[in-house]
């Protein structure tokens, strides 16, 4: 198999690197574990042999990659609550804050592994077979985690969740 | 496009996650990344990539150690087995030789 050379990963790592971080920024709510995951993500793409995979082969591979790391982390700590003092600064106008930080904590209260689902099913538009390839689950269990996170989600946005603003310091 | 329709939601409840999907997918992430850039990235999975290879390298000389031991001390354990006659014998000799003596 023909390696990956580095001019393609540069161009694929260009194209791709920014949807992987905020679908894993989305999912765990914070930026320096995102950061981390993508970069482990990434590396371990370029370590397992992929020269002979397309550009969709590469994209699906790396979600899958983030999608395990981070389901690893879950594993090891279930209390992490996401972090949403960036979206304020993130957001251009006070309305924009308030907005920003409604649709946050509304996304910020479901489980992590929902935020994930729900990221790929709606926005990244994957199929059950990708979705299950992502996360690490079977793929008769997708549509059963899917429909208990749209059925939270729906419920979350009937009655939005007020979750307690982090200070700057503890955002890391 | 995935439908993603199914009965535990409404029509209209969908159609909310939707719009609210496609809100959170268009806010702007914010601006803390501190994403590494690909030449980094490329180095690091080299280096890793060179470190496997050598490790995979060194795999059977590493998994020989054991039979190498257990060859060893084997091979010493049948040289002595098989000289052992000779050596009491000689060691009888000398006990022998330094008796008159005493």
């Amino acid at each position: 198999m023909p390696p990956l050379t580095e001019a393609a990963f540069g161009d694929f790592y260009r194209r791709d690197a920014r949807a992987v971080w905020t679908y894993v920024y989305r999912a765990t709510g914070n930026a320096a574990d995102a950061d981390d995951i993508v970069q482990e993500a990434f590396v371990r793409m370029l370590r397992a042999d992929v020269g002979a995979f397309g550009e969709e082969d590469l994209r699906r591979y790396v979600f899958r990659v983030a999608g395990n790391l981070m389901a690893d982390r879950w594993r090891r700590s279930r209390r992490e609550r996401p972090s949403i003092v960036h979206e304020a600064a993130a957001a251009s106008s006070r309305t924009d804050v308030s907005e920003a930080l409604d649709v946050t904590r509304t996304f910020a209260a479901l489980k992590p592994r929902e935020r994930a689902l729900l990221w790929l099913a709606y926005v990244e538009e994957d199929t059950h077979e990708e979705i299950a390839d992502a996360l690490g689950v079977k793929r008769g269990s997708v549509k059963v985690l899917l429909s208990r996170a749209r059925a939270r989600l729906r419920d979350l946005l009937n009655l939005p969740v007020r979750a307690p603003l982090r200070r700057p310091g503890g955002a890391r | 496009m995935t439908n993603w329709f199914s009965r535990d939601v409404t029509l209209e409840e969908e159609r909310a996650i939707v719009a609210f999907m496609a809100r959170l997918a268009t806010m702007p992430a914010p601006d803390t990344s501190m994403l590494s850039g690909h030449n980094h990235i490329w180095w690091k999975a080299q280096l890793l990539r060179r470190w496997d290879e050598q490790r995979r390298a060194a795999r059977p000389l590493a998994a020989m150690e054991p039979v190498q031991l257990v060859a060893g001390l084997t091979a010493a354990a049948l040289v002595l087995l098989w000289a052992l006659p000779s050596l009491t014998a000689a060691l009888a000799q000398v006990v022998a030789s330094v008796r008159p003596l005493a």
